[in-house]
């Protein structure tokens, strides 16, 4: 079950950015969660590939439910294992990159960014600004390259103006240039001018997961184990 | 084995299936082919049934009888369908035959005729001769282009069809499901199914259509000799064919 | 494009390709040899020929229009929801396809004929009847094009998979707006393969068409019931039908169809 976390980052009280405390199986894999991050708060989430890391991403996405447990978002129950009690995605406040980006390549990346109907032009203008993609607002995704491409997914995500960050191996496959201009943006309390939101970030590389969290958490053999700081 | 080589031999059996199961007969062993036209198909499988009684044991033969619209079966045979003899409600199609080299000369047997009748579904209310031209009854009638198409027009001449189809039994067929009001069909396929009638008192009047045999090869000759013999003239009475046209 | 050239494919295989092609192509070519080309233009302006050809556009052109509003829910709710009876239902979607034609059209007359299981009651309440009007025609063409159209877009759906929908839900999107803004527009080509290859599958219907419609000139008569009619009377005003027939599908069939299934 819950294994003992060190408190949350600067003496925080109220209300949880994320809450998750269940299980979940999907086919062979068989996830026990139990998790809490503090708004604005970077926890980074390593372990080995096929451990479960996407997957509990997607549990708090809201594209797989948990068999049996509570998930609260922003002191909210968005899913306590049974059917009535399920929020689906589209009204849950989080922001999901996956690993494979999944940009809509028949839109232009600012049509991407700007998909979310919570966004404003506004806010899509400073993004494109602050992540250095004006230049490619009206490029599609086809023609972009790796880094540009992690980068507008960032960006579409944050313009949705989530409240929990999901990041599935955004640095993985990304020249050591472009890495660091992720490790920027997210080492960015205010980025496009907003506070920042709560990050879980999956990687298999723990001194990325070191460098940027706040916390760093192991998941093994289905299990969340631990919350040590850096 | 290579990937090539494999396909060879997979395409090189399945030729040999195709040429060994589309290699023609020689004509000892073939069944004698008989076309009629379809008005005729149970008359000629009687006609057929009394005709190979007459043969003695060494000259039985296997027959097969296909009926279709006349215009269809000249179509096929005129594209060099192989058959022995033809029976059809329109003799005139015996000169396209034998421009086209298929016919064994004209020698042709008479068979009878047959008239036209209008008909209605059994149970269908009583109708009168103003309901031929009634645009909102739903009439069905043979096309034109077959026999007893032409006939239909030269008898009633311009009627409100709704339908023309490609043979009087498909006419007929339509009138038993009663999907349409009345039909134009002959007398013989009315009198023999029991789901129509005639649409009022009619009299069998002409133009009428005759039907005629020809042979198309040496084997179908003795049949349609049959044809012209007392048996052959009371078993097409008996299916309501009268040998002589009305008045 | 990926492949290789003529030249680096095994010449065995090729070799039976080819003779599959002479297959395909020998009767079109026969059709185009005994075409009477001197008086062609005179056939081709017929009275008969006009006709059937009108009907035929209007018959397959308004089944395509069906087709396309019918069979995009279809072939959506087979490919992205859980059906109890998903089997069933995917047999009875490709049933048109495998039944004789005449069959089908002998059964929509069981269904919606005078007489018919339901038609009986499109006749007492709404006067309405389908056998031997154009709304028939329409009808037998939709049954036997559907699956064609079904099949190409649930086919699409499958292969490109949910990740896009489920990246636009999390972002706010709800169901109808993934609908409206992924799912469709990226189903567009497919859409497109698909209602081209129904429309030409309802161009060409006969079977159930003359079973269930009839055949009336300038109501029924589509260019394929006339090409039949003509074939036993006057044999060049069939081989002019053919080649309508012929020229008006490889128009719409050519620019359209250069993938079987387009791919994302």
């Amino acid at each position: 079950m819950s294994s003992p976390r060190s408190g949350p980052p600067s003496g925080h009280t109220g209300t949880m950015a994320l809450s998750v405390d269940g299980h979940v199986v999907v086919g062979d894999l068989r996830l026990e969660a139990s998790l809490e991050l503090t708004p604005g708060e970077l926890v980074a989430v390593v372990g080995p590939n096929g451990a479960g890391k996407s997957t509990l991403l997607r549990l708090v996405a809201g594209l797989v439910r948990l068999n049996a447990g509570t998930l609260t978002l922003g002191g909210h129950t968005v899913d306590d294992g049974s059917d009535r009690g399920l929020v689906p995605p589209h009204l849950r406040r989080v922001g999901w990159v996956p690993q494979d980006r999944l940009l809509f390549d028949h839109l232009t990346v600012a049509a991407n960014v700007g998909f979310s109907p919570r966004t404003t032009d506004e806010r899509v203008t400073a993004l494109l600004d602050a992540l250095d993609l004006t230049a490619l607002a009206n490029r599609h995704p086809g023609e972009c390259s790796g880094g540009q491409a992690q980068r507008v997914a960032v960006a579409r995500a944050l313009a949705a103006e989530p409240d929990v960050l999901l990041l599935d191996e955004p640095s993985t496959a990304l020249d050591a240039g472009s890495r660091q201009r992720i490790h920027a943006l997210l080492d960015d309390r205010d980025p496009g001018g907003r506070r920042r939101p709560a990050i879980l970030l999956v990687t298999h590389d723990p001194a990325e997961a070191t460098g940027l969290a706040d916390r760093v958490v192991e998941l093994s053999d289905g299990r969340i184990a631990g919350g040590l700081r850096p | 084995m290579r990937p090539g080589t494999f396909v060879l031999l997979v395409a090189v059996t399945v030729g040999l299936v195709i040429w060994l199961t589309t290699i023609a007969p020689d004509d000892n062993s073939r069944p004698l082919r008989i076309l009629v036209a379809s008005s005729l198909s149970e008359v000629a499988s009687d006609l057929i049934d009394a005709w190979t009684e007459t043969l003695s044991s060494e000259q039985t033969v296997s027959v097969e009888l296909i009926a279709g619209g006349s215009n269809h079966l000249v179509a096929q045979l005129r594209d060099g369908a192989p058959a022995d003899a033809f029976l059809t409600a329109d003799p005139d199609l015996f000169d396209d035959l034998a421009a086209a080299g298929v016919a064994l000369g004209r020698q042709e047997t008479g068979l009878g005729h047959n008239h036209l009748v209008v008909a209605q579904p059994a149970h269908g209310p009583t109708r009168s001769p103003i309901d031929l031209r009634d645009p909102s009854l739903v009439l069905v009638a043979c096309a034109p282009e077959v026999p007893c198409g032409g006939t239909t027009v030269a008898r009633f001449g311009d009627l409100p069809v709704d339908s023309f189809e490609a043979s009087a039994r498909a006419v007929v067929t339509r009138l038993a499901l009663d999907e349409a009001d009345l039909g134009v069909a002959y007398a013989t396929d009315v009198s023999s199914h029991p789901g129509l009638v005639p649409a009022w008192p009619q009299e069998p009047i002409c133009p009428c259509v005759s039907y005629a045999a020809v042979a198309l090869s040496t084997a179908g000759t003795p049949f349609v000799a049959f044809l012209a013999d007392d048996r052959a003239q009371s078993i097409l009475t008996i299916h309501g064919f009268p040998v002589e046209p009305p008045q | 494009m990926t492949g290789t050239g003529l030249r680096g494919a095994p010449r065995s295989v090729v070799a039976v390709a080819a003779a599959a092609v002479l297959l395909l192509a020998l009767p079109v070519l026969a059709l185009v040899q005994r075409a009477p080309w001197s008086g062609l233009s005179s056939l081709l302006t017929r009275r008969e020929v006009v006709d059937a050809l009108g009907v035929s556009l209007v018959v397959s052109l308004l089944a395509a229009g069906i087709v396309l509003v019918l069979g995009t829910p279809l072939a959506w709710v087979l490919a992205r929801v859980d059906l109890p009876l998903r089997r069933l239902v995917r047999a009875l979607v490709l049933l048109p396809m495998v039944l004789p034609p005449v069959v089908g059209g002998t059964a929509l007359l069981f269904a919606l004929g005078r007489r018919g299981l339901f038609g009986q009651w499109l006749d007492r309440w709404f006067d309405l009847t389908l056998p031997f009007t154009t709304a028939g025609a329409v009808v037998a063409a939709t049954f036997v094009a559907l699956p064609f159209y079904v099949v190409t877009v649930e086919g699409a759906l499958r292969t490109s998979g949910e990740d896009l929908e489920q990246v636009a839900s999390t972002l706010g999107a709800g169901p109808v707006a993934v609908l409206r803004r992924i799912t469709l527009p990226r189903l567009l080509p497919a859409i497109g393969a698909g209602l081209a290859l129904a429309w030409a599958r309802a161009l060409g219907e006969f079977g159930a068409t003359i079973t269930f419609a009839g055949n009336l000139p300038g109501r029924t008569r589509t260019l394929p019931l006339a090409t039949f009619q003509a074939l036993e009377s006057d044999p060049e005003a069939a081989i002019a039908l053919s080649l309508v027939l012929l020229a008006v599908s490889l128009a719409v069939l050519i620019p359209t169809r250069d993938r079987w299934l387009p791919t994302r």
